[in-house]
């Protein structure tokens, strides 16, 4: 099959097969921001925004999101150019092994985009979606915190 | 996996015929689906383009549109409808960003043991609406037992009761987002010192789902003062098969302790 | 307080932006020309032998390029532990064996053109078992007659106890003193036996390799591994090919806690790239990181203390019996530690009889895992010390901090008990375990909480627990860590190191060891790290070695480094380089002030007058392993009706030396204590009656969310260790110690029942409740 995909602002013809999963269609096609953890919907490491939704791209058939909109972590920002969110998990110590990092800052800016400033439960109930065995999620709480100041301050 | 070959209805009528050939599967949210072995199905109908995504509060019912998403739904009827049920399970059902994909049509077409959804649909008497060869109104129940009504059927909508009731929601987890051993759904409708109505539903035991009648019925028109709930919530006798959770004896009392507890707090004995 | 320049301050990790901007790349990220997937066929039997195997018709599969069995190779006897040489774990593996020996043993790879077609050969292999008796409790597992699960030709490569034909793969003896006549002096005994389970590290990048033979015609592997140097030596052991072809890379990897100190994989994609010449890739799927990955070693602890009126504790006697699975990886030294990293925290017994076994069964296989049977042994030692302090009415901190080693004393148990041999006598230099305690109760309001068992609702309990211990810094007189730095023309500098950075920001914490020797911002130094071709030797990320053995090695090298900047200084300024000093990217003259740049010096040396690179290495054992302390307090809430333990606060103070950067150093202590806390609440492994894991998924093994989290708080409380690179020692395995113990506690504290047995689940503490 063909399709084409809106992915980080460009518009994508992609080809695949009918059972192609979107986390393995996005990695063969280059976006390797998207991790695979575990196949199953529940580590949260094939984070994408649909439509600006954060959604588990391992658990979503590539067939089934033709024509939508895509973003991955690298639609965000760059290591040139990188998002006031990207900045905010460098700055609070909230990497650590990083391979959670993308989904963790990709759920904050659906996170943020709906609730500028989010109480502290909020972040915890929008962040439930990934699994981090690193950080014991303190400083990512932090970093969502410190995100929502800097883009506050930046408006 | 690889020759499944994909088709894109943009209207119900063409959904449902698509639906009458053989080796056919409907694809709401996918959650389900993706990833697994579909052995013996190579034609998905993608819904998304149905214009099934809604919800419509009037004429005393609220209708959802078979795919719309759990997210969806819990935050629209916080608005529509503050402290539903329905709103209280399906927020807390999976994970954000699941609950960003499972649609409503899907999940009760499946109706796992683990589901924050047919719980709440069976207190609250919801309907369903399906097209196919079983078109027509049914009540929830009906669908989840009756296989025939699932057979080439497709759920166009869910209709709920707009009534003003309170109700608690409670879900055996081990954490947050654990999926569900067992499920609670009670809704009450009191007045002054007198239940009138009552609902419950338990789901997650090894006949899957319930609406527990009897003690309902011990409940139902009875003044507040003459309630003995310990009792009532010990009378219920559910087997278990969730060996991850805890042996089917520990369930059971769990289920006794938490039911007791949930008709406490909204009967404020 | 120390002034120094980037020492104790949060610099940012210096990969933390390309990892949140997902440029980083992975193993899985590096994309190989015609790379073939490999799948496994993997054991559907506990105990079983493989009577005969037949590939004919999957090898005729379209895509199938290659097919392993046990009839493919050499059978050549090694260890999975990526431990130092020889390794301390007993030779008792070969890539595929005639005898499969847990569900999930490998009995076959297929290398196809695509995943879906190796899966598809996969089921086409034909074979016939003949099914053995399993044996899957390790206490059965001792009995005469049970099931002996390796009777070949594994042996032990150094002299250890090692005794396969009784389903032993290491025993641990030693005592100091006179236990029974400790114990006779006692005025009390407290006896107790405590249980731990299988744990799952959870990485969330599952074990993965790569491997490809490069344009020179050698063999490139790319490995998400703790031990890349390990990783070499071990491939070119068993595949008998010449370790100077083999090149071992570890990119990013996504998390560690001992998983990858295990050379898994690697050598089977570096075999069917011998064979095929192809680039192989192999990454395990979720499932088989649970059942066939690497676990933490369950544990039977039976202590037994005997106790004078006092408190004082006359007599200590420690019985372990480990399970390590179907192999015995790491089965020796996790068992060692699990004495020689607690008994010597209460050094003032005198009287210690410790034995330890770990046993063969036929479950998944142990391995290294944060802690390392210290874990396992603290949640005994501090519920003792809990009970003796309930019966002889001490409170339990002012206990400890009366009995606890200190600064200036030593343990007879450092010498006794070493790693497959004699310990190291050391005598503890830093120790700050008593200013944690007293932060840690004053963040948990420990004496207004403790033992009020306060009821917040009806059938809902509170109590307050905690629990101290330490850990080490690296593997005394056999770790060594190496570095090697050059100076460029703008005055930055390269580092190389062996060490391997797991995600604990160890490139980062190197960088600002050697910036502050040289007084330069950290971002001045490029580090580049655990490539075995382009950087020296390091043993790798484990037993907490990176920060005291690594930092030691590269700050060794950047002080020689430093030297010659002031020699070539001093000919620019013309001073002798006595009167020289660094000062912030300049080096300048005590006497007049005069001054000249890094940048002007490194230009002399490479096109001046120098004409010498200014470059330098250094290598670095320790004769130590100064231990860092924590002390860890839990506040939970009980329901007395269900068992159900809620989590309301969680503390955690810990002493690490100087912390090089408090964030990464906090960042350890949370993970760590959240992972110790889920350990302790629900993680575990459940399996069928023939040996099959139930709950091999995220779905059904659940670690906590962030919306799981209670209050948690970490604090560093500082001391100078003068044995470790600008007074550190280390903080990466402590955390996961305390959790279960003070929670424990803390559940004693609010119902009164004891909870021996890991994972505290709800249905367990009901039945204690209720005396079932």
């Amino acid at each position: 099959m063909t399709g084409t995909f809106y992915i980080n602002n460009e518009e994508k013809i992609l080809t695949f097969e009918g059972g192609d999963i979107l986390l393995n269609t996005l990695r063969k096609n280059g976006y390797s921001e998207v991790k695979n953890g575990c196949h199953e919907g529940e580590c949260g490491a094939c984070m994408i925004l649909l439509d600006g939704m954060p959604v588990n791209s391992c658990k979503i058939f590539t067939a089934a999101v033709i024509e939508k909109k895509i973003t991955t972590v690298g639609g965000l920002g760059s290591i040139h150019e990188p998002h006031l969110i990207q900045k905010a998990f460098v700055e609070m110590g909230a990497v650590q092994c990083g391979y959670c990092t993308p989904a963790f800052v990709l759920t904050t800016h659906a996170l943020l985009n709906s609730k500028p400033l989010p109480t502290d439960e909020e972040i915890k109930d929008a962040l439930d979606g990934i699994l981090c065995r690193c950080t014991g999620y303190v400083k990512i709480i932090d970093a969502v915190k410190l995100a929502a100041q800097k883009i506050n301050a930046h408006e | 996996m690889k020759n499944i070959s994909w088709f894109y209805p943009e209207n119900t009528k063409e959904a449902v015929e698509l639906l009458q050939s053989q080796d056919v599967l409907l694809h709401g949210g996918g959650t389900h689906l993706s990833g697994k072995k579909l052995s013996g199905y190579h034609k998905l109908v993608a819904l998304h383009k149905l214009p099934l995504s809604y919800i419509i509060q009037e004429k005393g019912f609220i209708r959802i549109g078979s795919m719309t998403d759990y997210h969806t739904i819990a935050e629209k009827l916080k608005q529509l409808s503050p402290g539903h049920i329905l709103s209280k399970s399906l927020s807390r059902a999976a994970t954000t960003p699941i609950r960003n994909r499972i649609t409503i049509g899907g999940s009760l077409y499946l109706a796992p043991n683990w589901s924050d959804l047919t719980g709440p649909l069976l207190a609250l008497d919801a309907e369903v609406e399906l097209e196919g060869p079983t078109a027509g109104v049914y009540s929830v129940e009906d669908y989840l037992v009756n296989r025939e009504l699932k057979e080439k059927t497709l759920i166009t909508e869910i209709i709920i009761p707009d009534m003003s009731r309170e109700s608690w929601y409670y879900r055996e987890t081990r954490t947050e987002n654990d999926q569900p051993a067992f499920t609670i759904s009670i809704l009450v409708q009191k007045e002054k010192a007198l239940i009138n109505d009552v609902a419950i539903a338990i789901t997650g035991h090894t006949g899957r789902f319930m609406r527990a009648g009897t003690i309902e019925d011990r409940l139902r028109n009875r003044p507040l003062g003459q309630i003995d709930l310990e009792g009532i919530a010990n009378s219920l006798d559910i087997k278990f098969a969730a060996p991850h959770h805890g042996s089917s004896g520990y369930l059971q009392h769990t289920l006794a302790v938490q039911l007791e507890r949930g008709l406490t707090e909204l009967l404020k004995l | 307080m120390n002034n120094y320049r980037t020492i104790g301050r949060s610099v940012e990790k210096s990969d933390a932006l390309a990892l949140a901007t997902g440029s980083s790349l992975f193993t899985d990220d590096h994309r190989l020309n015609d790379c073939l997937p490999v799948k496994i066929l993997r054991s559907p039997h506990a105990h079983a032998r493989i009577i005969n195997i037949d590939v004919r018709e999957a090898l005729s599969m379209p895509g199938v390029v290659d097919i392993i069995t046990h009839k493919e190779i050499k059978k050549k006897y090694y260890t999975t532990a990526g431990q130092g040489y020889p390794e301390p774990s007993p030779y008792d593996t070969l890539l595929f064996d005639d005898v499969v020996r847990y569900v999930g043993d490998f009995v076959a790879m297929v290398a196809a053109e695509t995943a879906e077609q190796a899966e598809e050969a996969i089921r086409k292999i034909k074979i016939e078992y003949e099914v053995l008796s399993p044996v899957f409790d390790p206490e059965k597992a001792l009995e005469p007659g049970a099931a002996v699960i390796h009777d070949k030709e594994e042996f032990h490569p150094i002299p250890v106890p090692y005794k396969p034909k009784e389903n032993i793969a290491a025993e641990v003896k030693f005592a100091v003193g006179d236990f029974q006549k400790g114990l006779e002096e006692a005025d009390f005994v407290v006896e107790e036996t405590y249980n731990s389970d299988y744990a799952s590290h959870a990485c969330i990048e599952p074990h993965v390799a790569a491997s490809y033979f490069d344009d020179t015609g050698r063999l490139v592997i790319i490995t998400a591994t703790q031990v890349p140097f390990h990783a070499r030596r071990i491939v070119s052991q068993v595949l008998d090919y010449p370790l100077k072809k083999i090149r071992v890379i570890k990119p990013r990897i996504g998390g560690g806690f001992g998983a990858k100190q295990e050379v898994l994989l690697e050598p089977y994609v570096a075999l069917f790239t011998l064979r095929t010449k192809r680039a192989v890739k192999l990454i395990y799927e979720r499932k088989e990181e649970f059942q066939s990955g690497r676990q933490r070693h369950p544990m039977q602890v039976k202590l037994k203390m005997g106790v004078k009126n006092n408190g004082e504790i006359t007599a200590l006697s420690m019985d372990n019996l480990m399970n390590t699975g179907a192999y015995g990886s790491h089965a020796l030294t996790v068992l060692s530690n699990s004495g020689s990293k607690t008994l010597p925290l209460l050094n003032k017994i005198k009287n210690i009889d410790f034995r330890g076994r770990s046993v063969y069964t036929n479950l998944p296989v142990g391995g290294a895992y944060r802690g390392y049977g210290a874990t396992q042994a603290y949640f005994a030692i501090n519920q003792h010390i809990d009970m003796i302090c309930r019966r002889t009415g001490q409170d339990m901190l002012e206990y400890i901090k009366q009995w606890h080693i200190k600064p200036g004393e030593t343990s007879d148990v450092f010498k006794a008990l070493g790693e497959g041999k004699e310990g190291v006598e050391q005598v503890v230099n830093s120790c700050k375990l008593d200013e944690c305690i007293d932060r840690g109760a004053e963040l948990i309001d420990w004496y207004k909480k403790r033992g009020q068992k306060t009821e917040t609702r009806p059938d809902f309990f509170r109590g307050v627990g905690m629990a101290v211990s330490m850990q080490g810094s690296g593997i005394p007189m056999i770790d060594m860590a190496a570095a090697y730095m050059k100076m460029n023309d703008d005055g930055s500098f390269n580092l190389d190191i062996g060490a391997t950075d797991i995600g604990t920001g160890s490139d980062t914490i190197l960088a600002q060891i050697a910036a502050e020797v040289l007084d330069v911002e950290t971002e001045n130094i490029m580090v580049l790290s655990s490539d075995t071709d382009r950087t020296p030797f390091d043993v790798g990320a484990y037993a907490s070695s990176t920060t005291y053995v690594s930092g030691g090695a590269v700050k060794k090298c950047a002080e020689k480094i430093k030297e010659q900047i002031l020699n070539v200084a001093s000919g620019i300024l013309d001073a002798k380089p006595g009167q020289l000093k660094l000062a912030a990217g300049k080096v300048v003259d005590t006497k007049n002030n005069k001054h000249c740049t890094l940048e002007e010096i490194a230009m002399n040396s490479l096109y001046g007058s120098g004409l010498t690179q200014i470059q330098a290495e250094a290598s670095h054992f320790v004769e130590q392993s100064p231990p860092p302390f924590i002390a860890q307090f839990a506040e939970v809430e009980v329901d007395k009706k269900t068992g159900k333990i809620r989590m309301v606060k969680f503390v955690s103070a810990v002493d690490c030396g100087q912390a090089i950067n408090p964030k990464l150093a906090e960042g350890q202590i949370e993970g760590a204590a959240v992972n110790g806390i889920t350990y302790a609440l629900f993680e575990g492994f459940h399996f069928t009656a023939k040996g099959q894991m139930t709950n091999a998924s995220f779905w059904d093994y659940k670690i906590w969310r962030s919306n799981d989290l209670p209050e948690m708080e970490t604090v560093i409380i500082p001391s100078d260790e003068k044995s470790g690179p600008f007074g550190a020692k280390s903080v990466g395995e402590i955390g996961i110690n305390c959790p279960a113990p003070a929670i424990a506690n803390a559940v004693f504290d609010a119902v009164g029942v004891r909870l021996t047995s890991m994972p505290f689940t709800p249905e367990k503490l009901y039945k204690l409740i209720n005396h079932e």
